[in-house]
């Protein structure tokens, strides 16, 4: 793994799982964490973590159902102060690549990212990641990382077209090795994004991508239309070369992959 | 030229004092005017001035004659709308010095591309509303960029004066967002 902290911009920053708070039920990670920094110093690379979470976020209308203690719900606590705001998706890019390179480890499992940070493996959901910043003029002050993962729940909603880890493995699976297999890896290229390491963690997680350089079926509105993922803009927006040679940006709510 | 330029070019205009200012380049000509006389004017204690009076003129005229449309209203709501709300909202009896106050309004710009949300979610009141008091550090609004949500918080303790963007509207980078009195 190249790590180069001595490369750019350094702070000081905590290994990330280095500290954890372990909490049998809460209503949502990431607000247990924003209530916490907001009340007292956490440091850098806090990870909160529940057994059950009774209102676990996902994008509205998907909601979360896990089992409780069967997946991996938690939060970390980063500070990227090094980066402005409107570079913030560099950390979902560290993040998405981190996941799925701690579950190969792991598992050997290769999962994919749909754009821009729902994992998945077979064209089925396996996990999702929930990002919630504070900024503070330009820059980012904090950054909450929710992770919800599937992984020892062996039977999901048919409707929401989502699979578990296990199920792939066909095997019950240790949520605590996935875990810091998973942390290490979030760690390794969050400390490539403090040595100034951008561009590599862009360029992986572009072929990290479900589709990527592939022909697709996608819908605006009410018009569907095949084209090729390229490129992800520097503020996170999909660029998608059209059958026609055109080159288009979408924001998230603008595009439906469909699969 | 870019409208943040025009933007910058306006604020300059309006802070120099000068009555006119004519600015060509090869393909693009672009004339500011102030209108120092009702500045003046509104320095009067007691006079209401019409806040139109207030706003610098701007006129592009392009090359092509069919162009020829002002580029004023889109160019000068960030400026200009300082001026305009300090008129709105104060009473006639107090327009004593209301063009310095107006200068030291602040504008909380978003700091990236994104959708901006006046609420946590929809069924949670909104964060902040007209003539709410601030301090630093307290949340404006969420802007969502790509999945990753933002609360901007406020760098000035102060009352918000105006809010610019409708809840749930698409917003550009550097869009001005609130006019905050820090005073």
């Amino acid at each position: 793994m190249p790590i180069n902290p001595t490369h750019g911009q350094m702070t000081t920053i905590n290994v990330i799982g280095h500290n954890t708070v372990r909490l049998d039920s809460v209503d949502s990670t990431n607000n247990y964490a924003a209530k916490q920094i907001n009340q007292t110093f956490v440091p850098e690379g806090t990870v909160i973590l529940a057994d059950n979470q009774t209102a676990g976020k996902g994008q509205p209308g998907n909601s979360w159902h896990s089992i409780p203690g069967k997946n991996l719900t938690f939060s970390l606590i980063l500070r990227p102060t090094f980066l402005l705001a409107n570079d913030q998706f560099l950390i979902s890019m560290a993040v998405s690549i981190g996941i799925r390179e701690g579950i190969y480890a792991e598992l050997g499992i290769w999962i994919d990212i749909k754009w821009p940070n729902d994992l998945f493996h077979n064209n089925k959901k396996i996990g999702g990641i929930l990002i919630e910043n504070q900024i503070s003029g330009k820059s980012i002050s904090s950054s909450i990382v929710g992770i919800g993962l599937n992984v020892n729940q062996r039977n999901l909603p048919v409707t929401n077209n989502a699979n578990s880890l296990a199920n792939i493995c066909g095997e019950e699976l240790d949520l605590e090795q996935i875990l810091d297999s998973i942390l290490s890896k979030i760690n390794a290229y969050y400390l490539q994004l403090v040595g100034g390491g951008r561009m590599s963690v862009k360029t992986r997680y572009l072929q990290s991508l479900l589709l990527y350089k592939q022909i697709g079926w996608y819908r605006k509105g009410d018009k569907s239309f095949a084209g090729s993922i390229v490129d992800v803009s520097d503020n996170g927006q999909l660029v998608i070369k059209l059958e026609s040679g055109e080159l288009t940006k979408f924001n998230f709510q603008e595009i439906k992959f469909l699969l | 030229m870019k409208l943040t330029e025009i933007q910058d070019l306006i604020k300059f205009v309006a802070k120099a004092g000068v009555n006119e200012v004519e600015i060509e380049q090869k393909d693009f000509k672009i004339t500011i005017k102030s209108d120092s006389l009702a500045r003046k004017k509104s320095n009067v204690p007691g006079e209401t001035q019409v806040v139109q009076q207030q706003i610098p003129v701007v006129t592009a005229p392009m090359t092509a004659p069919l162009t020829a449309a002002p580029v004023a209203p889109a160019a000068v709501p960030e400026q200009a709308s300082s001026a305009a709300v300090q008129e709105h909202t104060k009473v006639p009896s107090e327009t004593e010095s209301k063009s310095d106050d107006s200068a030291n309004y602040i504008t909380v710009k978003s700091p990236m591309i994104g959708t901006f949300y006046r609420r946590p979610t929809p069924d949670k009141p909104l964060f902040v509303e007209v003539g709410d008091t601030v301090k630093e550090g307290d949340v404006l609004c969420i802007v969502e960029a790509m999945k990753l949500f933002n609360e901007i918080e406020s760098e000035v303790s102060g009352r918000i004066v105006k809010v610019l963007v409708d809840d749930s509207s698409p917003i550009e980078y550097d869009q001005p967002l609130f006019l905050v009195d820090p005073s």
